[in-house]
């Protein structure tokens, strides 16, 4: 089916002349372009030239701790040698080592009733809190040496949290997982099993951003966010920004979520099996050859609640399964240290999700919603990414390409297909002049080639009530090609004028070529610390995204903007103890909306640039991390509304949340650990179905709906308890946890359903309880 | 495009199942059709209108309100007159059905206006397990039968069925061959289908049920 034989002509006629205007906008998109991969192509100049007019490596230094590797109670009097440097720990098993005369180094740790232990760590890399070695008792299989952290990557913005690997794999009812455990952060929307999607500070899913290592990656998830397409022995830490982020950051105008994976150990070969509630999984690492300093990393998962639904599916079920749900992902991560100033590494990641359903029962709301149902997505990326770290200059060139694979069709002329491959580069550089200087470009460039093809209702739109009705709704048609090109570049400086201050200027500019419109989005921000306890941060900025999903292949849109105002206090009482609070204000502009009177034969010409916004409130964080316990208090009182048109009275957004409250707490004793999530959210807003009409040429009803989300759904609570428990046999390390969420089986509602003619309804709910199992055994 | 089209559409496919009553079980009074005869009237010409209302107890003939510009002549007759120069389109007509106990039934029904003729499809016959039903549709207990209606013109891709029954449990009752289950009891009721043509034809017919 053609969809060009539906256009109406005043759509054709729009095209001819937007072809003739984007002729004359030719010169400016090619100028914009090649001033892109000038800027890239001048990053990399300058950062060798740099280098050779300041490439002194210099000394460094490094403090840590040396941690017992079962208790992890500190280790005093052990020897800490580095090349001719050698240290004693002191009573809290603290070492300082001065004068390292290279980027990577070898740790050489030697303690009464321990096994020696040796690694390599790279300087650059480890966070300003120091190295943690762990060793083990003499006598205990296995060695561990792990180092946790990476060096600060850029002045931080308010509220901005990080979370380490070892947080995300104990967070209670996240399951290890690692969006999963992001929603236990201030300032995202209460968790709920089974969406996929993070509402940072208000804004809709999508004016968020994911990266991993840098790069944008097509999603973050399998189906129905059951899990995350990246495990977490994978990640390094997750940086969260929830707003105010800086000017390396772009396509965005609600928070950033940036996994770093970590490198593969060089060492030895370690790795290990899962068994889980919901996957098999494999992984492991190490050396490929210790002489160049390669090693490797790999992972598998693979579902297998296709073996499990057989079981499960009642005999007279409505709907049968054509192919069974299931998913596999897989990881791959090389990593070569030539020198001490380079690391280069490159990480391979697939994802694939496929099932289908034949439904074989009537749809009163939506006749044509019934039939076969199939869905299949899947992705690979490739991430090679080269790190240049001197001390003045520190510069990371990154190229990515990514295969898009994903089609959807829903019964039996309902379709989405949609296949994309995309190259992209992205540099970094950072160059410090002075020690009251930093300087921080960069820029990146992504060419795509997009095929899509759909017949489909527009897909579920902010304050639009109900879902997409396949027999009702106007239908979106789209075949095409879509070449896209976006660039962007970026410059900061930090500015440290006193003591204790750093201020913070830059701007970005991003095109996107398929919108045919650039941004320029000046940024600014200031740290302060009167006092070793306190810091204080504001920043204020603009932002912007392109448009996706069905508002992606619409003509005629124009990005959509915000402008941030951030301002926060942290206050650090004593070492791991931080009581924060942050108060925010967003503004957004030009947000795409559905306008009705726009509804043509093809229902993308109802898109407009018309909508605004406005996100307020408060967040509130205590955290407490010890050797023994990690945990948090967070609190965040938020109010966001939207205005879909000038003059349109103000109404609730439907991802508003006023109180949400969760504690989090993690506590090991001896071989075991317990921990529990406890989460109160005020109900989001919906929209009451206020009576109905029978549509007599189709035999449906059509629901009347009252105000937009003038009705909220019940508050949500529940508390997750999780325990862990490991053992040493024979060379493996074992260890098994039981993660249940929702402890008191509180049902959550997520909606509402109703009968045929909307006269009754009942309530959609979270699962009452779910336990979650799961062994490792680690060689 | 930098993020896929989320996959909620396809988990409406497991959801769609739910444990509220059908509407082919009849389990309160509905409008079941609104009948334009003829479905398309040429500018200047009038199309006469009726409701089929049905309940747990089989047709009801409540008091009925039309919107404008539908008039009822003396004789209680409901008609849809096309202005002279209306343009070819379809002209929305609602109507309100209201029943003894004071509740109100909504619907709207399109009427074409044009220079096409057509007419009002014809059920020919009602037929259970191919057999066609004389004066009432008569079944077995704990039985599952095929229930099927004779058309015309035949049913083109964009016709819709619509069965209903009072007693026993009806599967696929939008489409034809529907399958109605009787109960295990000898019980009495009514039995409906409504055809529409999908292009603004519709007709229904009625016959009682007996489980014998």
């Amino acid at each position: 089916m053609d969809y060009l034989a539906y256009m109406p002509s005043a759509s054709m006629q729009l095209r001819t002349v937007r072809r003739r205007r984007h002729h004359r906008r030719h010169v400016v998109r090619t100028a914009l372009q090649l001033a892109g991969a000038l800027v890239l192509f001048v990053l990399m100049l300058l950062a060798v030239a740099v280098n050779a007019a300041y490439g002194d490596a210099g000394s460094a230094r490094l403090r840590g701790a040396v941690l017992d590797a079962e208790t992890l109670e500190p280790v005093a009097g052990a020897t800490v040698s580095v090349g001719d440097q050698v240290a004693t720990t002191d009573a809290s098993g603290r070492f300082d080592v001065a004068d390292l005369g290279a980027d990577v180094v070898v740790f050489r740790v030697r303690a009464a009733g321990y096994e020696d232990s040796e690694d390599r760590v790279e300087v650059g890399a480890v966070r300003d809190d120091g190295v943690v070695l762990v060793v083990l008792p003499v006598g205990v299989a296995g060695e561990v040496v792990e180092v946790t952290g990476v060096a600060p990557r850029r002045v931080t913005a308010p509220g901005q949290r990080s979370m380490s690997h070892t947080e995300v794999e104990r967070v209670p009812g996240a399951r290890g997982d690692v969006i999963e455990s992001v929603k236990s952060m201030p300032g995202v929307a209460a968790a709920t099993f089974g969406d996929a999607e993070l509402v940072i500070r208000g804004a809709a899913p999508e004016d968020s951003g994911f990266l991993i290592d840098g790069v944008i990656v097509p999603s973050v998830s399998h189906f129905w966010g059951i899990q995350s397409v990246l495990p977490s022995e994978l990640i390094e830490d997750i940086e969260f920004v929830p707003g105010g982020f800086g000017v390396e950051y772009g396509q965005a105008t609600g928070g950033i979520v940036h996994i770093h994976t970590r490198p593969s150990r060089p060492d030895r070969m370690t790795g290990h099996a899962e068994l889980s509630f919901i996957n098999v999984a494999g992984f492991v690492e190490g050396p490929v050859w210790k002489e160049q300093n390669l090693s490797f990393a790999a992972g598998f998962r693979r579902s297998f609640v296709d073996t499990v639904i057989p079981a499960l599916m009642p005999d007279d079920a409505d709907l049968s399964f054509t192919v069974l749900p299931y998913y596999y992902d897989a990881q791959a991560r090389l990593d070569w240290v030539p020198s001490p100033r380079h690391r280069v590494s490159f990480l391979g990641l697939l994802s694939f999700d496929r099932f289908s359903v034949d439904v074989d029962q009537e749809n009163d709301l939506d006749p044509n919603l019934t039939g076969l149902f199939e869905a299949r997505a899947g992705f690979q990326t490739g991430i090679g990414t080269w790190a240049y770290r001197t001390r003045p200059v520190d510069n990371t060139l990154v190229v990515s390409t990514s295969a898009t694979d994903m089609t959807q069709t829903v019964g039996a002329d309902r379709f989405v297909r949609f296949d994309g491959i995309d190259i992209g580069v992205r540099d970094d550089m950072t160059w410090r002049p002075h020690r009251k200087l930093t300087v921080r470009v960069g820029g990146d460039a992504s060419f795509a080639r997009f095929d899509i093809g759909a017949v489909m209702p527009l897909p579920p739109q902010e304050g639009v009530p109900g879902e997409p009705n396949f027999t009702e709704d106007p239908v979106a048609h789209f075949d095409g090609t879509i070449d896209d090109v976006w660039s962007s570049a970026y410059a900061a400086v930090d500015v440290r004028p006193v003591s204790g201050l750093t201020l913070t200027p830059g701007v970005r500019a991003d095109y996107f070529s398929h919108l045919d419109a650039t941004t320029v989005s000046p940024r600014v921000s200031v740290a302060y610390a009167p006092a070793r306890q306190w810091k204080l941060r504001g920043a204020v900025g603009h932002y912007s995204r392109p448009t996706n999903n069905a508002e992606y292949v619409a003509e005629g849109l124009s990005p959509e903007t915000a402008v941030h105002a951030v301002a926060g206090a942290e206050y650090a009482p004593g070492e791991g103890a931080a009581i924060s609070a942050t108060g925010f204000d967003t503004e957004l502009r030009d947000l795409v909306v559905v306008d009705p009177t726009r509804m043509t034969d093809n229902a993308l010409d109802a898109y407009v640039n018309r909508g605004t916004g406005h996100a307020r409130g408060i967040e509130a964080m205590a955290r407490l991390r010890r050797d023994r316990f990690f945990g948090w208090v967070a609190y965040t009182l938020t109010r966001t509304t939207r205005r879909d048109a000038p003059g349109m009275p103000s109404r609730l957004a439907d991802h508003d949340q006023t109180h949400n409250l969760v504690a989090v707490g993690s506590w090991r004793w001896g071989k075991w650990r317990f921990g529990g999530r406890f989460q109160y959210a005020t109900g989001t807003p919906h929209t009451p179905v206020v009576g109905s009409i029978y549509v007599a040429d189709r035999n449906v009803y059509r629901p009347e709906y009252g105000a937009v989300n003038s009705e909220r759904l019940e508050a949500a609570h529940q508390l997750d308890l999780r325990v862990d428990r490991s053992w040493q046999l024979d060379g493996w390390r074992v260890s098994a946890y039981v993660d249940v969420t929702n402890v008191y089986a509180h049902a959550q509602t997520l909606s509402y359903s109703y009968n045929f003619d909307y006269s009754q309804r009942k309530a959609d709910t979270t699962p009452p309880i779910l336990p979650a199992l799961g062994v490792r055994g680690e060689f | 495009m930098r993020r896929l089209i989320p996959l909620t559409l396809a988990a409406g496919a497991l959801t769609a199942c739910s444990d509220f009553d059908t509407p082919a079980q009849l389990p309160h009074p509905q409008i079941l059709a609104v009948v334009a005869e003829p479905p398309i009237v040429a500018a200047g010409e009038r199309a006469a209108l009726s409701v089929l209302v049905a309940g747990p107890d089989g047709p009801m003939a409540p008091a009925l309100t039309w919107s404008a510009p539908v008039v009822v002549d003396g004789d209680g007759q409901a008609w849809f007159e096309a202005p002279v120069d209306a343009a070819p389109g379809f002209a929305t007509v609602e109507v309100t059905a209201t029943l003894a106990d004071g509740t109100a039934l909504s619907a709207e029904k399109a009427v074409g206006v044009g220079r096409v003729p057509a007419d009002n499809p014809v059920i020919a016959q009602i037929r259970v397990d191919g057999a066609p039903v004389q004066d009432a549709a008569v079944l077995h207990r704990d039985w599952v039968a095929e229930l099927s209606a004779d058309v015309s013109p035949a049913p083109t891709a964009d016709a819709m069925f619509a069965w209903y029954a009072t007693v026993g449990e009806l599967s696929f009752y939008r489409r034809t061959p529907a399958e109605l289950e009787t109960p295990s009891e000898a019980l009495t009721g009514h039995l409906f289908v409504v055809y529409r043509d999908g292009f603004g034809g519709v007709a229904w017919r009625h016959v009682p049920l007996e489980i014998d």
